[in-house]
């Protein structure tokens, strides 16, 4: 077994899911709140990463992390090295593929919280970032746990764009699904089977501890 | 002579084929806001504290100017120092019910908060029902908990939009006795003549979106007394 790869790719998902959920909780406060033109063009690009094949978003982040763009510039004058083939760059591919699942599950936690409440909250004084914070994100917090378990589970099976973004280098950017890829070239189909195999452990225990939650959660709303 | 308004109001809101197009003010310290289902009540109580915006409007709250379309002047709903309570209790279901009442009062210094806290747990004779979640209270002493947590803050108008139809008489009675102890002017919407002529106070009645009427209940409701007469039979 590629440890190097188990170890990349476990922190991999778990920065990449730290970093989602930091950006998908304003987002989809923002989206349920906002009257603004904006929000139908938003909420197209964060559901954009669903509908692209991954090459295609990886090829897109490829040049724009690249030192041909005025981002990758800045970034290599800032630190001395370019983003692509890095594992900042992987995690910024990651959290870009994923944003979907962060974002969407939230918005549903959110907009399934009765309006009422938020009324009585904004009468009573409450700012908005009160409502978030003390009416919100507890109301929401089975969502929001759905949607980390979703962006870690979908970041630990990534594959196009982690190859795009950041290529096949041992303990930086090679992740299970990479290594995966490296054994069956290497005709090693034991060591890609054994691999291949984690994967699907981790996969299934995600969506048995999510349908477990839901379960209880429904469980508890009838009683 | 009347006292001087509490609340001056003239406010035009249109929404679909509704509209509504009044001018009032509040002088008594209870009045009812009566009129039948889609004559614009709840639409009126929201538009006052806030949570609807009207095309054009003015409202006055003692010395403090709320709403003046003219000159883009709209307080936010928690500025314009209003308790609201609902015919469901809108309570936070993750807090308990002291929790619940402090809500309002995150800007007090702690001591102040708690003091507050208990002294309407008390009046509301909730001291034992602190710890629960709204969900672990009966329909009265949820609703009980709701004016506790609109009355927090001291608000300078309580608007109940229908707050005590499903309560037993006496828990209603209760209720009723309890706010009227409390020197806070009250906004009570009703469509029931049988509740106006208990809580005998000044009546707004509300006709499809107008003011048709205002005085005391036993006139301005005189022609609704056969329709009272029937309810009470039944």
């Amino acid at each position: 077994m590629d440890t190097q790869a188990i170890f990349v790719t476990i922190r991999l998902a778990a920065v990449t899911t730290v970093v989602l959920l930091l950006l998908a909780v304003p987002l989809a406060y923002w989206i349920v709140s906002t009257r603004s033109r904006l929000r139908a063009p938003v909420e197209a690009l964060t559901t954009l990463p669903i509908l692209l094949p991954p090459t295609v978003l990886g090829f897109y982040l490829l040049v724009l992390l690249g030192s041909r763009t005025s981002i990758g510039r800045v970034w290599v004058h800032l630190t001395g090295h370019p983003l692509a083939f890095t594992f900042t760059g992987l995690v910024i591919g990651s959290v870009i593929y994923s944003l979907p699942f962060a974002v969407q599950p939230i918005v549903a936690g959110f907009s399934s919280v009765d309006t009422a409440l938020i009324e009585q909250a904004r009468i009573l004084g409450a700012s908005r970032k009160r409502i978030l914070t003390g009416v919100l994100l507890p109301l929401s917090a089975r969502s929001i746990a759905a949607a980390a378990l979703l962006c870690f589970t979908h970041t630990v099976g990534e594959f196009g764009v982690v190859l795009m973004v950041g290529g096949d280098i041992p303990g930086a950017t090679r992740t299970l699904s990479i290594a995966i890829y490296d054994q069956v070239q290497d005709f090693a189909y034991a060591a890609a089977n054994r691999t291949a195999l984690l994967l699907v452990l981790i996969s299934i225990t995600s969506l048995i501890l999510l349908y477990a939650w839901r379960g209880a959660y429904a469980g508890a709303r009838h009683e | 002579m009347n006292n001087p308004a509490t609340l001056e109001a003239t406010i035009e809101f249109r929404r679909g084929s509704f509209s509504l197009n009044t001018h009032f003010a509040l002088t008594a310290r209870w009045t009812v806001l009566y009129g039948a289902s889609g004559a614009g009540k709840t639409t009126l109580l929201r538009i006052l504290a806030g949570l609807t915006q009207p095309a054009t409007g003015s409202i006055r709250l003692g010395e403090s100017q709320l709403l003046e379309t003219s000159h883009s002047i709209s307080l936010p709903p928690g500025r314009r120092r209003m308790g609201f309570v609902l015919q469901q209790a809108a309570l936070f279901p993750h807090l308990t019910a002291r929790k619940n009442i402090a809500f309002g009062l995150h800007q007090w210094t702690r001591p102040a908060r708690e003091a507050r806290t208990e002294e309407l747990l008390h009046m509301f004779e909730m001291d034992t029902l602190v710890a629960r979640k709204p969900r672990q209270l009966s329909g009265g002493e949820r609703q009980r908990v709701a004016l506790a947590q609109a009355l927090a803050p001291r608000p300078e108008l309580l608007l109940l939009d229908e707050p005590f139809n499903a309560l037993d008489a006496a828990t209603r009675a209760f209720v009723i006795e309890k706010l009227r102890a409390i020197d806070v002017p009250v906004l009570y919407v009703s469509h029931s003549v049988a509740d106006a002529w208990e809580i005998n106070a000044d009546v707004l009645l509300l006709e499809a979106g107008r003011i048709a009427a205002q005085g005391p209940t036993r006139t301005i409701l005189a022609a609704q007394r056969g329709q009272l007469l029937a309810q009470l039979q039944s």
